[in-house]
């Protein structure tokens, strides 16, 4: 095929940038907003994926759809919400590309402590969370972390996640007491 | 109250992801927490996650809002390319299925014998008519294909 020139890609380029393809907010005010939640939010999908390289590309992949999104936001919460439901997505969509992914966090990631002093009991205690969180759903682990570590209501993981806040009490309902059952090593019924 | 959930829960799950449980509440809801099953529960998950989660902010290594701006900027710009060089690509992949069409019909229409003749025993007809579609092609290529 034929290579275009110079001038044909310029011509391109400016009509395709005075299109509506360009980014739906200013540099300033995401930067403010990427402050607020991007620590978190890589949180949320390393603790989804148990891949530090995979929670970095999927956090640049958020950001892009994200920005790229034309939606009019109410407020914070609603923001926030709207990037964790695409994050949820892109994990969903991840973990279902990647079957089986063993989604346990590996502690011996770059970050990690992993010097003589490290805190053993610390470290007990993460992999005692971790091996119990790879035993539930990913939907379940969702869920979880949305109400219990980042203080979530249901109405609000339910918007996060896509499903009703019916659902989101039942899913957290089960999801908690098999957490609980499992990190006081205890046998689940389900 | 039922089964599933408890009135006091969201009470427990803010102090704890505040950093106030058990310290920073009354000793009535800590008692309850201790007796109600729901609430043992959710005392028990949501210190687990919220611990975990202190731990891996600090640990948290994200590339800078700059970054990914730009990095996004990039991409959104060459999606856009992309997409404006699409009606350009359908028309050339077009064009080169129009021709293998054309070409396969006159082959058929030659019929298999007649164009072995040609071949081994090319005739000054069969140049020329070579030439004209070598010559036309280029032609249309030129001026469907180089814009202004």
């Amino acid at each position: 095929m034929r290579e275009l020139t110079y001038s044909e890609l310029d011509r391109l380029q400016a009509k395709a940038l005075e299109s509506d393809e360009t980014l739906q907010m200013d540099q300033d005010t995401f930067s403010g907003m990427y402050e607020r939640t991007a620590r978190p939010l890589w949180v949320f999908l390393w603790r989804r994926t148990g891949d530090s390289q995979l929670a970095d590309d999927l956090l640049q992949e958020t950001y892009y759809r994200f920005l790229r999104t034309p939606n009019v936001f109410e407020n914070e919460a609603h923001r926030k919400n709207y990037l964790y439901r695409i994050a949820a997505n892109l994990a969903h969509d991840t973990y279902r590309a990647q079957i089986p992914h063993s989604s346990l966090p590996d502690e011996r990631e770059p970050g990690h402590p992993a010097t003589p002093s490290a805190d053993i009991e610390q470290t007990e205690r993460r992999t005692d969370l971790n091996r119990a969180m790879s035993r539930l759903k990913p939907r379940q682990r969702d869920a979880l972390w949305l109400a219990y570590a980042e203080g979530a209501s249901h109405e609000e993981i339910a918007r996060a996640l896509g499903l009703k806040t019916n659902s989101v009490k039942l899913l957290l309902f089960r999801a908690r007491r098999k957490l609980a059952n499992l990190l006081r090593g205890e046998r689940t019924l389900q | 109250m039922s089964a599933m959930e408890c009135e006091r829960e969201f009470e427990i799950v803010e102090a704890v992801t505040c950093g106030r449980w058990p310290e920073g509440t009354t000793d009535e809801l800590q008692a309850h927490a201790a007796a109600c099953a729901v609430c043992a529960d959710v005392v028990k998950v949501a210190v687990a996650l919220t611990n975990d989660r202190a731990d891996r902010l600090q640990m948290a290594r994200v590339p800078s809002a700059g970054l990914v701006w730009w990095r996004a900027e990039m991409r959104a710009r060459r999606d856009a390319v992309n997409r404006a060089t699409r009606p350009l690509q359908i028309v050339e992949w077009t064009a080169v299925i129009c021709m293998v069409a054309v070409l396969g019909t006159v082959l058929y229409w030659v019929g298999p014998t007649e164009l072995a003749g040609l071949l081994w025993e090319p005739s000054l007809a069969f140049f020329i008519g070579i030439g004209v579609l070598i010559l036309l092609s280029s032609l249309v290529y030129y001026f469907v294909f180089s814009g202004d």
